[in-house]
């Protein structure tokens, strides 16, 4: 019988091959023979990605947690469920805490949690544009309903008044005319009330260079300024100075002390994907 | 996933920006690892009207790593291999910062033919030849411009370099007003590729006033 690290060892082999059933197969052996080793945890959630099995997913990072309530690739894991569960209040909190754990450790992971911070906030952002427009629709449909029953309560209240002939068929034309015409008001005012949401405040606004990385060239989420005046996101210029500790520009020498949030790009760069809800 | 972002930006960015000449694409579309660039020679030296493709290899660590970038097009310069056409250019090695891009990077290599470094070479051949007899690079060097770039030969400049002709003493006499395809003839003519003498330089302008 295999041991636990020799399951896991099959099961990373079966994933690298893209047979993610059979690696879930062998993660699953790994930790009925050892339930306290979060990597295990940790591989069957990827795995369970993989698959779109965002439930099972979440299930095994919270495990991982468990045992190690700071992970940063548990935390940050968690975080890529919840967004796909679209459960994005509690996903945002998650990955804010995997990513302020991940630059306390200088993890080789932060640029990826920052990223997929942003990629949360622009999901939460259609989605919410979408669920504004399905209730403007029920509210729609919900007046034309009304408007339907007004017209038929006044059409009844033609015949009740006597009329009969030519008389009856043109004062019947008259309100059926006047129905119509509210009817298509009502819509129109709709449509553009619901193209104004969409256009008005997230009309296609290109990301200013201001307002952009210039090393991953997303927007900015956590902005430090460097020495020179130039403002980086931290995860991205942290990870440059892994290599060398010069500053990109100038060529100085530059420590992850010397920088400062730049908290005024920060809110611009928040009020940026409020708006529209990109990165 | 950050770096295939990246990279898209970047091609984007080379798509909507046409003054540039440069064009940047990916040999298959899911793949953004391994792109072919292209950049016209600059005028006024041997390599106008070619059109150079560049082999781009994205590493997995870019943009923190320089992209791997080598000539597809065979060309004749000092600091570029004329067999691989590998590339000694300090900015796609120690000298990169991720702030570079693609699209600058394929702007120095514009400029790298512009200003070669003979002395600091990748093809030690073409470097002593280039120090040696200037003329003779020239014309190779357009000679490869039009054989492997699609260089068009009958601009002026690089029959300037074809034929070997100084190119000051040309620009001497068209400064006088004479256009460039006559004093090239004239040249040609009287078999010179600079007047020697003052005599020589009364032949010329002789045949110029012709």
């Amino acid at each position: 019988m295999p041991t636990a690290e020799e399951f896991k060892t099959i099961g990373n082999d079966f994933y690298s091959n893209h047979d993610f059933e059979a690696a879930i197969m062998n993660y699953s052996q790994a930790i009925v023979k050892n339930p306290k080793n979060v990597i295990y945890y940790q591989n069957r959630a990827m795995a369970y990605s993989k698959l779109g099995k965002y439930e099972e997913m979440e299930r095994d990072c919270s495990k991982a947690l468990e045992i190690l309530p700071n992970s940063v690739k548990a935390l940050y894991y968690l975080g890529i469920a919840l967004t796909a569960l679209r459960r994005f209040r509690q996903g945002a909190e998650v990955l804010d805490k995997a990513y302020a754990e991940s630059v306390k450790m200088s993890s080789a992971l932060s640029p990826k949690i920052s990223e997929q911070i942003l990629l949360l906030k622009e999901q939460r952002h259609s989605h919410e544009l979408e669920s504004v427009r399905r209730q403007s629709d029920t509210l729609l449909t919900y007046m034309l309903e009304l408007l339907e029953k007004d017209k038929q309560e006044q059409l009844n209240e033609l015949k009740a008044q006597g009329l009969s002939g030519q008389a009856l068929r043109s004062e019947r034309q008259f309100v059926q005319e006047e129905f119509l015409d509210k009817e298509k008001q009502i819509i129109s005012t709709f449509k553009a009330s619901q193209k104004g949401s969409q256009n008005g405040n997230s009309a296609m606004e290109e990301i200013p260079d201001y307002l952009a990385d210039p090393i991953s060239f997303n927007l900015f989420m956590d902005p430090v300024v460097t020495p020179a005046g130039q403002t980086y996101e931290r995860s991205w210029l942290l990870e440059h100075l892994k290599g060398g500790g010069k500053d990109p520009l100038t060529r100085k020498n530059l420590s992850p002390k010397d920088l400062y949030p730049n908290l005024a790009v920060k809110k611009a760069a928040e009020d940026f994907m409020k708006r529209n809800g990109k990165y | 996933m950050s770096r295939a972002r990246r990279v898209a930006r970047e091609m984007e960015d080379v798509r909507s920006d046409s003054e540039a000449g440069i064009t940047i694409q990916a040999i298959n579309d899911a793949d953004i690892s391994h792109l072919k660039g292209t950049f016209h020679g600059p005028p006024g030296t041997p390599y106008q009207g070619g059109t150079f493709v560049v082999d781009i290899q994205i590493p997995n660590d870019y943009p923190f790593k320089p992209p791997r970038m080598k000539f597809d097009t065979r060309i004749y310069h000092p600091n570029i291999s004329s067999q691989t056409g590998a590339i000694c250019l300090d900015i796609l090695k120690d000298a990169w910062s991720p702030v570079f891009t693609l699209k600058s990077s394929l702007i120095s290599l514009q400029s790298l033919l512009q200003s070669a470094e003979p002395n600091d070479p990748q093809d030690a051949e073409v470097a002593k030849i280039y120090l040696t007899d200037k003329a003779a690079f020239e014309r190779t060097a357009a000679e490869w411009t039009a054989q492997y770039a699609g260089g068009n030969a009958g601009g002026d400049q690089d029959e300037i370099a074809r034929l070997g002709l100084d190119r000051d003493a040309v620009e001497g006499f068209a400064s006088m007003g004479f256009g460039k395809d006559k004093i090239i003839a004239v040249f040609k003519k009287l078999q010179i590729k600079k007047p020697q003498s003052q005599e020589d330089e009364q032949r010329v302008v002789e045949e110029l006033l012709n």
